[in-house]
């Protein structure tokens, strides 16, 4: 799993790659301990380039939203690949995210923030 | 010298014609791929509806049996099928009557019979099929619940008989099964049903599957953890929950 990241307009953009399961999430973990101890609060997780996530990729997502809600931060995501589409879908994760269809719709979204 | 000069340029933008074409290839393939793999994902949910149970039980199918297929050393190529073929396993219910399949109560020697034929109605749905993907996802619908004893159904297969897919499966379902909560039961904990799985080595699992499951422990109970905190967070936080507005 790739993780490339980029400041745009104050948001700190997150392009994963890759497969985030049970053998790569902890690479996920660190950086969002790393996001954490930053000053970023405005979070965007583009993940048009995961094939997959597994239960404890979900469960890493979860976790760090909590722990940034908890510091006043927002987290959106944007441009689901159709696999991510389906398993936020089934396991009703994409009733508890914000999710955009583009990346610019999501960063629109942070300026009322 | 100057043959060589003209050859160049030309060479050069063949080289960068193919290496496009290429890119477009992969990202089409990758689009097709993953479309595919979607729609997989939720044609398995619909016989979960039927069932009344949970999408994220599709993905702890697929969790739990990737990592039996880990414990067994099995190749990247046969994990890769088990996780997209493994939460297909009840797909023959989608044929089953409502009546029968969410009937409160106890149910009649028929009607029980008629349930079991989910298994034969799944791998039929899957016949003739060139796929590989759902190649495995048949032979996971039809032998998912034969037992390692012979006791099982459709087809009362004992030991190795059983496909090797089937018996991953087995043992992946009744421990979810055994986790989670039901319109009918409660949770039993982690290590009682890890329990109830080491019992039934030799029973209802092949001891292989049993042994390999034990060997990765330490990981089923991180996917066992992760559902719960997946499915408290959603209860508490959904859109759906009028209480509140999502995050």
């Amino acid at each position: 799993m790739q993780v490339v990241q980029k400041t745009k307009n104050g948001v700190m953009v997150c392009y994963l790659k890759g497969e985030i399961n049970i053998d790569t999430v902890s690479k996920l973990k660190e950086i969002f301990e790393a996001i954490l101890k930053s000053k970023s609060r405005k979070v965007l997780l583009n993940f048009k380039e995961v094939e997959y996530i597994d239960s404890l990729g979900i469960a890493t997502l979860i976790d760090f939203s909590k722990r940034l809600l908890k510091r006043e931060g927002i987290l959106f995501l944007c441009e689901l690949s159709p696999n991510l589409r389906s398993i936020f879908g089934i396991t009703k994760v994409d009733k508890v995210f914000k999710i955009y269809e583009t990346e610019e719709e999501a960063l629109k979204e942070f300026y009322g923030y | 010298m100057a043959t060589k000069n003209r050859v160049k340029p030309k060479y050069f933008e063949y080289q960068k014609k193919v290496r496009r074409a290429y890119q477009k290839l992969k990202e089409a393939y990758e689009e097709i791929k993953q479309s595919y793999t979607e729609i997989v994902f939720r044609f398995a949910l619909m016989a979960e509806y039927k069932d009344e149970t949970t999408g994220t039980h599709l993905v702890r199918i697929a969790d739990y049996s990737t990592e039996i297929a880990k414990g067994l050393n099995l190749s990247e190529k046969d994990r890769y099928y088990l996780r997209y073929a493994s939460p297909m396993h009840d797909i023959g219910k989608l044929v089953i009557p409502d009546s029968i399949l969410k009937k409160e109560g106890g149910l009649t020697p028929e009607e029980r019979e008629i349930i079991k034929k989910h298994t034969v109605l799944g791998a039929d749905i899957f016949k003739g099929t060139r796929s590989p993907i759902l190649k495995v996802a048949r032979v996971i619908a039809l032998s998912h619940h034969e037992r390692y004893d012979g006791t099982g159904y459709p087809q009362g297969l004992k030991g190795k008989q059983i496909p090797l897919f089937g018996r991953i499966v087995a043992l992946a379902d009744v421990f979810d099964a055994l986790t989670t909560k039901r319109p009918y039961k409660e949770p039993y904990s982690f290590e009682d049903a890890i329990w109830m799985v080491k019992q039934e080595a030799k029973r209802h699992f092949d001891p292989d599957i049993v042994r390999a499951f034990l060997k990765r422990k330490k990981n089923i109970k991180k996917i066992w953890q992760a559902t719960k905190d997946i499915e408290s967070f959603i209860a508490e936080y959904s859109f759906d929950n009028e209480e509140n507005q999502g995050l």
